[in-house]
């Protein structure tokens, strides 16, 4: 029964919480405050409040009894996200666009996955253990970089410095791309396996194998038009089945959902169609996730805050060096100012998304204290990147 | 081969295909050593996913040969259950149907949206006849079947003879118990709209609400011949009487709440709709558990007659009707997927194979005063005679009241009561296959089909 009352509960928190954050309450406030309420970010501490160390409405056993529901959200978000991967669109951007976003991710990915692979063997024994699929979640929740603030600012700065917001909202929109693959790295080298090649290749395989299947089950569902009550059950039925099995798999969920979305968007005739069958869960759905996120995120460890700011300091060295290196370097960037990193390190819902990920595939202590201290990093980023984001957009430099 | 025939051709293989695919999938998963925690939510995403997919490719195989799209979804769920390929386990299966509250509150939702008082009127009358020969003729029937020839039967021939008539009055209430859910699911395939869906439409919901009231009394009924010095408590029928109007009331209200959100929000509807079936559903077994523990009494409040009322007041006592039923409508066929390949996956085939000549006797009895009670309120009413002649194929099918009826039965009676769940299953089985191909082929009879 307590199951059910939380789920009818936190069904009931996101709908209606996406409709006071997104559509109709449009309150006048200080832009940092906007930025923490429309990132969703009150509905991480929401879930904080429902989650064992506080009201208890969703503890542990409550969370598992919901582990279907949160399959499925990870699920629909993943399927939502590689959606908007179509290629075509993508080539739009000048080249030194993606050559800036890119080299920003690699950036970040390499430098945080050499710091926490230097660091973990300084951990307790159950931290090296799990010490490089730990790595590589730390690495792939630092890379990406949040949209919200970004809209935010391109709306209160009324057209100017277009060419700047231009290139970090590009660079936020892409440098996911090498965080997915990074995050995938963490489940071929499981750290229960075999961390040798041939057990990563088989692994890599078995789930490639997995997404393909998914992939052509799509196809044949689309292979010809259908209306569109039938075209909701189909892409509800095979977000479900691909969670499912990609679970089964021992793989992630959003995973193998994305990859499905980025394939199908780049060669389905119906990608409009599902597109808007897709959209309107986006945030509720989103906002569930923050909910359950927050349910297990361990607030009262010390440990937890002491390696979440020294990665939250880390992931903004990386963002801000990474950019100063490549507008310094590349000579189509070198009208754009050097701090102009300082400016994305808003956390991507993306990041949010692989944290509930890996909680439910990695479910050990040390797996929940690194989960939780990538969360608080991530919490105090969004409290202070409005006021970077501001610092870098009014820096005074010409781009014409 | 001509165009339009290739092209179903290579549809149908395309539908072989994602069968096979799904089928292969599933493979894999029965294989699967799964960890208990984690497993279990993996389980039921994929065979939920695999049986919704699954089940509307049976449908649309199904609609290829002319049979309702709710029979392929039966089709699938019996292939894919327990007693034939054994994707979904037993365990499974039962998982899954906690979804039937939702399935179930909001097809309720539906048939009351159903209801237009406009387009009752002038149908009263034999909707009455309908609902009193119905209840008369049938539990007649079948009763005095079941008390004649009851020790005939291998499986029954054990019991007293009181047992048997105790076991025959039961299996008589059981047997006027309908579908309403399998009766949407067709009228809304079909698109079916007019004077005999209408009529069937009333007969099916009144009789909903009168099958609770015939089987509590036949409880009582029973309780007092097979109890040692048993009376019949009087005070019983007070209480469901007052838990009736209650939920009608309820129904009502929540009704009015729904239109006032479709007027003053109105946004994401079709969930809106299915939580708030969700929400009625498990209210209402939470409050009588709740009174139960704190008062020593049960309120048991209907789910479904509070979707029903609450369907009925949106549709004809607001004004966001319109929007209520295009919501509806768009949500509704996972639902009904969903509802009735679970429904497959649970019927008792092994009851079947263990009672199939008393079933068999039991269906076709029923099926006969079915077609008598129906013909005679038709003709009592002034009804055309093909009407008539077609009435008794849409009272056929039978769903879960009757096997909810046949449990609460079997916990209040233990001697007679695993005897009456067995048999009903089993006639469940076959009428819940036979039904909706029956009520599908009288709506194109009629010519309503198409109309909606």
């Amino acid at each position: 029964m307590k199951s059910v009352f939380a789920f009818l509960l936190v069904v009931f928190l996101a709908f209606s919480g996406y409709h006071f954050t997104f559509r109709g309450f449009r309150p006048r406030l200080p832009l940092f405050v906007r930025q923490f309420y429309l990132t969703g970010t009150e509905f991480l501490f929401i879930g904080l409040l429902l989650g064992s160390d506080f009201l208890n409405l969703l503890d542990a056993p409550t969370r598992i009894g919901l582990a279907p529901l949160q399959a499925v959200v990870l699920g629909w978000i993943g399927f939502l996200y590689g959606f908007q991967f179509e290629f075509r669109k993508l080539r739009h951007y000048p080249l030194e666009y993606a050559a800036a976003a890119h080299f920003q991710g690699i950036f970040i990915l390499l430098g945080v996955l050499g710091a926490a692979m230097t660091a973990m063997p300084l951990f307790p024994p159950g931290y090296a253990a799990m010490g490089l699929t730990l790595s590589f979640l730390m690495a792939a929740a630092a890379a990406p970089s949040g949209q919200t603030g970004l809209a935010l600012m391109a709306a209160s700065m009324k057209g100017r410095h277009p060419r700047r917001l231009a290139l970090l909202r590009y660079i936020s929109s892409v440098d996911g791309l090498g965080a997915l693959a990074m995050f995938g790295l963490a489940y071929v080298f499981k750290p229960e396996g075999s961390t040798a090649i041939d057990g990563a290749f088989q692994g890599a395989m078995g789930v490639l194998g997995a997404c393909l299947g998914i992939l052509l089950l799509f196809l044949l569902f689309l292979s010809r038009r259908i209306p569109e009550p039938e075209l909701i059950l189909v892409v509800a039925g095979m977000v479900l089945l691909a969670s499912g099995l990609s679970t089964a798999a021992g793989f992630s969920p959003l995973l193998a959902n994305i990859l499905v979305g980025v394939c199908l968007v780049n060669v389905s005739r119906d990608k409009e169609r599902i597109y808007r069958i897709l959209a309107p869960v986006e945030k509720p759905a989103y906002l569930l996730l923050l909910v359950f996120l927050g349910a297990a995120w361990r607030v009262d460890d010390p440990v937890v805050w002491g390696i979440g700011i020294l990665y939250g300091i880390w992931r903004g060295i990386g963002k801000w060096l990474s950019l100063l290196i490549i507008t310094r370097v590349a000579p189509g960037l070198r009208r754009y100012p050097p701090h102009l990193g300082l400016g994305l390190l808003g956390p991507s819902g993306l990041c949010m998304a692989f944290l509930l990920d890996f909680s439910k595939r990695f479910t050990g202590d040390v797996a929940m204290t690194v989960i939780g201290a990538i969360l608080a990093a991530l919490v105090l980023s969004d409290g202070i990147s409005p006021w970077l984001l501001k610092m870098v957009i009014r820096e005074k430099r010409h781009e014409a | 081969m001509k165009p339009d025939r290739r092209r179903q051709a290579a549809t149908v293989a395309v539908h072989l295909t994602i069968l096979v695919l799904i089928g292969a999938f599933a493979a894999y998963m029965r294989g699967w050593d799964a960890d208990p925690v984690h497993g279990a939510a993996a389980r039921t995403n994929f065979f939920l996913g695999a049986l919704l997919l699954g089940a509307y490719v049976s449908g649309q195989l199904a609609g290829v040969v002319g049979l309702p799209l709710l029979s392929g979804y039966i089709i699938a769920g019996i292939l894919a259950g327990p007693h034939v390929l054994g994707f979904l386990s037993p365990s499974m299966v039962g998982r899954l149907r906690l979804l039937d509250d939702l399935a179930l509150s909001f097809i309720a939702l539906s048939a009351g949206a159903h209801f237009g008082l406009s387009a009752l009127a002038g149908r009263q009358r034999v909707i009455i006849y309908n609902v009193v020969f119905q209840v008369v003729i049938v539990f007649g029937m079948v009763a005095g079947f079941g008390t004649i020839f009851g020790d005939r039967f291998s499986f029954t021939k054990d019991l007293s003879s009181i047992q048997t008539a105790s076991l025959a009055v039961l299996l008589g209430v059981a047997a006027v118990a309908r579908s309403p859910s399998s009766a949407i699911a067709i009228i809304s395939e079909c698109r079916a709209r007019g004077r005999f869906t209408d009529t069937v439409l009333g007969v099916t919901v009144a009789m909903d609400v009168l099958i609770i009231i015939l089987f509590t009394l036949a409880m009582a009924v029973v309780q007092a011949v097979l109890a040692p010095g048993g009376r019949m408590e009087f005070a019983v029928f007070g209480a469901l009487a007052g838990e009736i109007a209650v939920s009608i009331i309820a129904g009502l209200l929540s009704g009015k709440l729904i239109d006032w959100y479709i007027r003053r929000a109105g946004y994401d509807l079709p969930f809106f709709l299915l939580f708030f079936a969700f929400g009625v559903a498990r209210a209402s077994q939470w409050l009588g558990q709740f009174t139960e523990s704190h008062f020593g009494g049960s309120l048991h409040l209907e789910p479904l007659i509070i979707c029903m009322s609450a369907g009925f007041s949106v549709r004809n006592l607001g004004e966001g009707g319109a929007a209520f039923t295009a919501a509806l409508d768009r949500v509704s066929l996972p639902v009904f997927v969903l509802f009735f390949s679970l429904a497959g996956a649970s019927l008792d085939l092994t009851a079947l194979v263990l009672t199939w000549p008393l079933a068999l006797c039991l269906a076709v009895i029923r099926a006969a005063a079915i077609w008598l009670a129906a013909w005679a309120a038709g003709a009592l009413s002034g009804d055309p005679p093909r009407y008539n002649q077609t009435a008794w194929m849409a009272y056929l099918a039978q769903a879960g009241v009757a096997i909810g009826l046949a449990q609460l039965a079997m916990r209040e009676f233990p001697a007679i009561g695993t005897y009456l769940t067995t048999v009903v299953l089993a006639v469940i089985c076959l009428n819940q296959i036979v039904g909706p191909i029956a009520f599908k082929a009288a709506l194109h009879r009629v010519g309503e089909a198409g109309r909606g």
